[in-house]
């Protein structure tokens, strides 16, 4: 992959040590249905288990850490005001370029004479050639804020939220906004309100495009000879059946269309019209009455859209399809009922206040109980960056490891299905998913994870008698089984030299069953 | 030699305790289990132009849509190569029109998803889910593998494509995806030993915990695909038909194949198609035609469906290619193929008969030529799970089993 426009990154600047002894804690605000008992009592291995859940697993020394700073604190900071991680920001600087806005974009892929022509065309080469580098900037660098930043809570619910949103980052002028859309509509609402997530997402070009709003408008009498444009329900139907209501939350066909009739007229604006931003047409909006789920739209251009979005956003529904959504992806893939209720009343009672739902997920009483452990899947993305995290690696300044991804069956912002990538374990454990987990292992440990910088030297300095347990400390912990520890001392004893040592530990614990396991 | 251990290994659904394994490794003599049917989907990705692929040549129109890129007339320099009077295959393809006369191949014209949608990503998916409603998230190879009695085989679904294709996600049967068999490899890097990669054998070695299932069974792949018995024909198949002779070799192990998946890339020809369409078609032709030749007595249990997402404007556009359109074609090249047939019926090239005034219209619903694979090649009954809510129409184009 080109290298070009990327600045190498120094490994060295970010230095494991580093990790290791983070800021002072700030005071905690006061946490709200807490359990004082509990965050007490939070053992090591219930800290893992939370860091695998929480968080893309632990750096070294976060699981003492969190176990003796207890849970309810430690969440509020994480769902508090974000501190400056200034660790963070010298690692994002290389994959900066990326994350321009989709004007900046247009500028530099299509010449500072951008205009209406060279932006409709969209699907012209060199923009294709461009968009594919910048796409894969725009994946590091959210890799990159996943692996290091310290605001784990919210970069998992980033991820959650770029699937439950997904966009696909190569249908025709997508390219330009998938990076602003992550950014600039999921990222600021991640912890906030879910209505003002959902409105963010609606108005963003890179979904309405992807899902077709943009070119929605009122139906209207075929003309012979002209491509018919009408009403285009693609949006409407993801936007009720994954965004908000789930499949089975109580709609109809009918609500679908009429839903599609009132978002008609929300679209994108073209460059003549002075930007790349959310424009309203009233010429394409039908003005006509509409009913969605029994209520009544009466003629209201934009603001109907928004009073959609308020009421789906606010539907019991809606806070039941979220809640699970969120259980599945902390507790377990089948949720007990009792996650889902409670998290689904919290969402309606705090009008969608994600972090409070999560707050009532992870204090309530099932993320610590005994058999959820050890029962999720990684992803794939995950594994990678639990994997860095553990290890002290970051991305190296170059473009690599979006492939790494898609080798792993998970190119960010390249699934073209609107339901995004899946959670459920099922999903991610046909033959070539494992087999190609174990190869990425292997390539880790042997140092050679494409646009992964890793010093395992500094990682595991001692390659002799503290390897072993250094290695399951970082990686696995207690869940380490003892036919793996025996397969690694086999093997272990077949080799000579620190770098093939560390090489082969790296590999196995990586690779091993248990490291699958969040 | 290979023969026992490669069939013990094939069908030892990894799980299971070695003398479960004795009386299967005993198949491996004359009575072999009864050959399933195979079917190997080609997606041809980008749009194929299907008006230059098999060519209406009798129809007036088409000459006067295509001044620059039509196919001269049957009989002209480099012209079509007629098949029944009416269509022809396009020069490079003559390869097949020997499978045409055969009757070994079958072509459907005018065919297509009811849906409008000229977006390449929408199309596949619709194309791939069997389905005209983004509501239904799997792929239909995928439901009708779920349909088949049972099998043991680690190989039934292989998809040479980088990622799983939609066409082969959410069903219950394990989908073994890498772009070449050779590359469904665990390799050793160095500092790493060769023999490393088995280490992980006994990470995964015993258990019954879904993921060291899962992981168990990825390796029993692996391992089936190193030790898969190298081709023993002699056929040529051309660049980019790699898949093809994979999927031959697969065919010829009694792998356990049952759905086979290729992508072929390159057929969205806005500009210029003079020169790219010509060396693609060169490609298939004589790829599908080496593959028939491989196959050799094999031939009889495999049924080939080459299809793409939609077919292309009616007329040239202005830069030598054509823009996405809406109804192609598909091939079907098979044992049991009602060959030697353009089947469908031909809507026409004026203006009038064309969708919406500019591209082949769709008379034959594609889902109609899966449920009919899926039933007559395959044996699936309920065709209601392949095409969710379509009434399928039978066409004819298989000799039914």
């Amino acid at each position: 992959m080109r290298q070009r426009t990327w600045v190498p990154l120094l490994a060295s600047t970010l230095a494991l040590a580093s990790c290791a002894t983070r800021g002072p804690t700030p005071p905690a605000p006061a946490s709200t249905g807490s359990a004082p008992a509990k965050s007490a009592t939070l053992s090591v291995p219930d800290a893992r288990h939370v860091l695998g859940r929480l968080a893309f697993g632990p750096r070294p020394g976060d699981a003492e850490r969190l176990s003796a700073e207890g849970l309810a604190p430690w969440l509020d900071r994480q769902l508090g005001k974000a501190p400056p991680d200034p660790e963070l920001e010298r690692a994002l600087e290389p994959y900066r370029p990326a994350l321009a806005t989709p004007e900046d974009l247009a500028e530099r892929f299509l010449g500072e004479d951008w205009d209406e022509d060279t932006v409709a065309r969209g699907i012209d080469r060199t923009l294709r050639q461009r968009a594919k580098s910048q796409l894969a900037g725009v994946a590091v660098a959210e890799i990159t804020r996943h692996i290091v930043s310290q605001r784990q809570v919210e970069e998992v619910m980033v991820d959650l939220w770029t699937n439950h949103f997904n966009v696909f980052g190569q249908k025709g002028l997508v390219r330009l906004f998938a990076g602003d859309f992550v950014e600039r509509a999921i990222r600021p609402h991640a912890l906030g309100r879910f209505e003002d997530l959902l409105l963010a997402t609606a108005r963003h070009p890179a979904m309405l495009l992807y899902l077709d709003n943009a070119r929605s408008r009122k139906e209207s009498a075929p003309v012979e000879g002209k491509k018919r444009r009408g009403l285009n329900e693609n949006y409407a139907r993801e936007l009720l059946e994954l965004h908000t209501l789930g499949v089975d939350g109580g709609y109809e066909q009918s609500d679908v269309r009429e839903a599609a009739r009132v978002l008609t007229g929300w679209s994108v604006e073209r460059p003549r019209e002075g930007g790349l931003g959310f424009r309203f047409r009233p010429g394409a909006h039908d003005s006509g009455e509409k009913h969605v789920l029994g209520e009544r739209f009466a003629d209201d251009g934009e603001a109907e859209g928004k009073k959609l979005i308020t009421l789906l956003a606010r539907h019991p529904s809606t806070a039941r399809h979220v809640a699970k959504k969120l259980c599945v992806r902390f507790v377990a893939d089948e949720p007990p009922a009792t996650c889902i209720e409670q998290a689904a009343r919290t969402f309606r009672e705090s009008d969608g206040d994600i972090a409070r739902v999560i707050r009532s997920i992870v204090l309530g009483p099932t993320l610590l109980s005994a058999d959820v452990r050890d029962k999720k899947l990684k992803s794939p993305l995950e594994l990678v960056v639990s994997s860095a995290r553990a290890l002290g690696a970051t991305p190296d300044g170059s473009l690599a490891l979006a492939r790494v991804l898609g080798r792993l069956g998970e190119p960010l912002l390249l699934e073209s299905v609107p339901t995004g990538y899946p959670e459920e374990q099922a999903e991610w454990t046909s033959s070539s998913g494992m087999l190609s987990r174990m190869g990425f292992a292997t390539e880790l440990g042997a140092g050679r994870v494409p646009g992964l910088s890793l010093d395992l030297a500094r990682a595991l300095p001692d390659a002799r008698e503290k390897l072993v347990p250094r290695a399951q400390a970082l990686l696995l912990g207690e869940r380490a089984r003892p036919e793996t520890l025996e397969v690694v001392r086999r093997e272990l004893s077949r080799v000579e030299g620190d770098d093939e040592r560390r090489a082969v530990v790296v590999a196995l614990l990586v690779g091993s069953p248990e490291f699958q396991r969040q | 030699m290979f023969t026992l251990s490669r069939r013990s290994l094939l069908f030892a659904a990894s799980g299971l305790a070695v003398s479960a394994l004795l009386p299967r490794s005993a198949w491996a003599g004359a009575e072999a289990p009864r050959r399933r049917p195979i079917l190997c989907v080609i997606f041809l990705r980008g749009g194929v132009d299907a008006l230059n692929v098999v060519v209406p040549h009798a129809d007036a129109a088409y000459r006067r849509l295509r001044p620059g890129i039509g196919v001269p007339g049957p009989g002209k320099a480099d012209g079509v190569l007629d098949l029944d009077g009416q269509f022809g295959l396009h020069p490079r393809l003559a390869p097949l029109r020997s499978l045409f006369q055969a009757k070994e191949l079958a072509v459907v014209h005018a065919v297509g998803s009811p849906h409008p949608t000229r977006s390449h990503f929408e199309a596949q998916d619709y194309a791939e889910t069997g389905s005209v409603s983004s509501s239904t998230r799997d792929g239909w190879l995928a439901r009708a593998l779920d349909e088949l009695p049972k099998s043991e085989s680690l190989l039934r679904a292989v998809a040479l494509s980088s990622k799983r294709p939609l066409a082969l996600r959410g069903g219950s049967v394990d989908v073994v995806s890498a772009k070449s068999l050779e590359r469904f490899r665990l390799r050793s890097p160095k500092p790493l030993g060769p023999k490393f990669a088995h280490a992980f054998a006994d990470l995964y070695g015993a258990g019954d915990d879904p993921v060291v299932r899962a992981g168990r069974n990825a390796l029993a792949v692996e391992r089936l695909l190193r030790e898969l018995p190298p081709t023993s024909s002699h056929v040529k198949y051309p660049d980019g038909a790699r898949p093809l002779a994979d999927i031959a070799r697969l065919v010829h192990a009694d792998a356990g194949l049952e759905v086979a998946f290729a992508d072929v890339g390159g057929w969205d020809t806005h500009q210029g198609q003079g020169g790219r369409l010509p060396r693609l078609l060169d490609g298939l032709g004589k790829g599908l035609a080496a593959f028939r030749q491989d196959l050799g007595d094999r031939f009889e249990d495999v049924l080939v469906v080459v299809m793409s997402e939609f077919g292309r404007t009616a007329a040239e556009n202005g830069t030598g290619g054509t823009d996405h359109g809406h109804g192609g074609a598909m091939l079907l090249l098979g044992g049991r193929v009602v060959g030697g047939q353009v089947h469908g019926k031909w809507p026409g090239l004026e203006r009038e008969q064309l969708h919406e005034g500019r591209d082949l219209a769709v008379t034959t619903d594609y889902r109609d030529v899966i449920a009919e694979v899926s039933r007559s090649h395959l044996g699936v009954t309920m065709l209601d799970r392949v095409v969710p809510g379509h009434t399928v129409k039978p066409l004819g184009i298989l000799r039914a089993s």
